[in-house]
């Protein structure tokens, strides 16, 4: 991931995450280490790629969110959304 | 607070993403000048996300080339505004000409957007929790902003033909 997650960055990312539940991957999980902030944009598209795993029986996870894109996601209650992780070690 | 700054601090921002990031800084740089360490932390768990919705929507409607963030700190009530030269948004054309018509906006949590005086739309959080109101769109940057401000509005100026949003964050 890039440090912006931001509207230039949400077209390709839904590409990619759609393009791998075609390839019939059914664990997907969003490494967030480096992306300092993240738009209304990105979270459409994270959004609307959860709505599709949903739909495959796919789950998408969440890790290692910087503190400022945590708040955002509990601003909006995507947290409820989305199965968030610390770190990589805390998935199952 | 070291001074209170009676005039409004103007950025003017290209109409790119390359410029989020810098502005940013020089924003929050801003916040931790006028305010003292403590109060700004605080103020800036919302203002950040305040700030760079207004940029990406920015970058998204503006026309030209540039478009304007302006800030404003005051010892009560940190003030962020937009403007930019795009089209007004359709939604707050359909308010206004009903005029009475509130707007409900998003999924999680419900946004609305009620006519408040000529040209302006005053944004709100509703209790309703349906998400089957009439005109019910999904709409993550209103949200943002909405949730974090402490009032956040939208006023068209038609002689101007500028898209206006403001937010205030009581400090």
């Amino acid at each position: 991931m890039e440090p912006e997650a931001n509207l230039e960055q949400a077209a390709g990312f839904k590409e990619f995450i759609l393009n791998e539940l075609t390839q019939g991957h059914t664990k997907l999980v969003v490494n967030f280490t480096h992306v300092v902030y993240v738009d209304s944009s990105f979270l459409a598209a994270l959004v609307s790629c959860m709505k599709q795993c949903l739909t495959l029986d796919a789950e998408l996870s969440l890790i290692e969110l910087k503190e400022d894109v945590s708040d955002l996601f509990k601003l909006i209650r995507l947290d409820k959304v989305f199965t968030i992780y610390t770190t990589a070690e805390n998935l199952p | 607070m070291n001074t209170t700054i009676p005039s409004w601090i103007i950025m003017n921002c290209p109409a790119k993403t390359e410029g989020i990031l810098t502005h940013l800084h020089s924003f929050q740089e801003i916040i931790y000048k006028q305010y003292d360490e403590k109060c700004a932390l605080r103020l800036l768990k919302k203002a950040n996300h305040i700030f760079i919705e207004l940029y990406t929507n920015g970058v998204k409607h503006t026309q030209g080339a540039f478009f304007e963030m302006g800030i404003r700190c005051q010892s009560d009530v940190l003030e962020i505004q937009k403007l930019d030269d795009g089209p007004p948004p359709p939604f707050a054309m359909q308010i206004f000409s009903k005029q009475t018509i509130p707007y409900i906006a998003t999924v999680y949590n419900t946004v609305t957007a009620t006519y408040s005086s000529t040209n302006t739309l005053l944004f709100g959080i509703s209790e309703s929790k349906t998400m089957e109101e009439e005109f019910a769109f999904e709409h993550y940057g209103l949200q943002i902003i909405t949730l974090a401000a402490t009032q956040f509005s939208y006023t068209w100026l038609p002689q101007a033909k500028l898209n206006k949003f403001y937010c205030s964050v009581n400090v």
